[in-house]
């Protein structure tokens, strides 16, 4: 069962736009899961374009699986959904159609609960709309532990994604003290690590520009970041 | 009455086998043509959140009861 083309061209933001226009008191509660995030993610690290971490290439049988057309989110239940979305829960597809779009509502990953997922997810706002989107630390926890459980190939993919994002992202806040917030960044480092134990061991490129931004440092309000790579950053020193 | 988003699905086996049931049956679906973004398609939406901020700082959320 194919899906309906409500337009000529799919567009993953229009959907989330419109969903964000008919449930205006709902949609700041969803979070948006799965590949849904894992994409968003991956256009925010093309649009920075930094030289040590790059938007990874993917080949063409790659792009094929990379994204499926139903969204995820967590924040309802089923039986919310349903009566919100006036549509009955599908079995075979695990979704609820709402103008053309596939929307699923999970109740709970391998990691995450909702309750994680609401007190994890990160506003992202355009000039029209808002929504919620994980937090891309829990996001690779929810997919190292989905690709220990279930590997499916796409999972691998947005894995590969999100370990750049998250090498980038640590980097480029590590960067920019005017804005840093330090307890944050331990905390999401925390997480990361507590899944992915040498994940801030294993890039020399990721230690290097960690090594010298943590360096840089000098407000008071950033120490716990220079505790932090003191214990877990290989060959830190102040 | 709605669970509470901390307390986690039941994991016995009768509920644990509906689950993968499910989960099966959704990847069948993504499989199917048509129910997969192509290449060119993410193409064309690679720079749709081009205008988008991402805020930081998480939102804390205050319980009050």
């Amino acid at each position: 069962m194919a899906l309906p083309k409500i337009n000529d061209w799919p567009a993953f933001r229009r959907h989330l736009k419109l969903l964000s226009e008919v449930f205006p008191g709902q949609f700041t509660d969803w979070v948006l899961i799965g590949g849904g995030a894992c994409w968003f993610y991956r256009t925010v690290l093309e649009r920075w374009a930094d030289v040590d971490f790059p938007a990874p290439k993917f080949s063409e049988a790659d792009e094929k699986i990379w994204l499926s057309k139903d969204i995820d989110f967590m924040g309802a239940t089923v039986a919310q959904a349903e009566a919100l979305l006036g549509a009955a829960f599908k079995v075979e597809t695990h979704t609820i159609s709402f103008r053309g779009i596939e929307v699923d509502f999970l109740e709970e990953g391998v990691k995450l609960t909702r309750d994680l997922a609401s007190r994890n997810a990160r506003q992202a706002r355009t000039p029209d709309f808002a929504f919620r989107v994980l937090d891309a630390g829990w996001l690779y926890v929810e997919k190292l532990a989905v690709t220990k459980s279930k590997p499916r190939e796409q999972d691998g993919l947005h894995l590969r994604l999100l370990e750049t994002f998250l090498k980038c992202e640590f980097c480029r806040d590590s960067e920019d003290a005017a804005t840093l917030d330090a307890q944050e960044w331990v905390e999401r480092a925390k997480v990361v690590k507590t899944a992915d134990h040498d994940f801030f061991e294993r890039d020399a490129r990721l230690v290097m520009r960690l090594q010298t931004s943590i360096r840089a440092l000098t407000q008071h309000e950033h120490r716990a970041l220079k505790h932090w790579a003191k214990h877990h950053l290989p060959g830190y020193t102040e | 009455m709605l669970r509470p988003g901390h307390i986690r699905l039941p994991k016995d086996e009768a509920a644990e086998a509906k689950r993968a049931e499910g989960y099966a049956r959704k990847q069948a679906w993504k499989e199917l043509p048509g129910n997969r973004y192509t290449p060119e398609e993410l193409q064309a939406m690679s720079g749709e959140f081009a205008d988008c901020e991402l805020v930081k700082r998480r939102t804390k959320v205050m319980y009050i009861d």
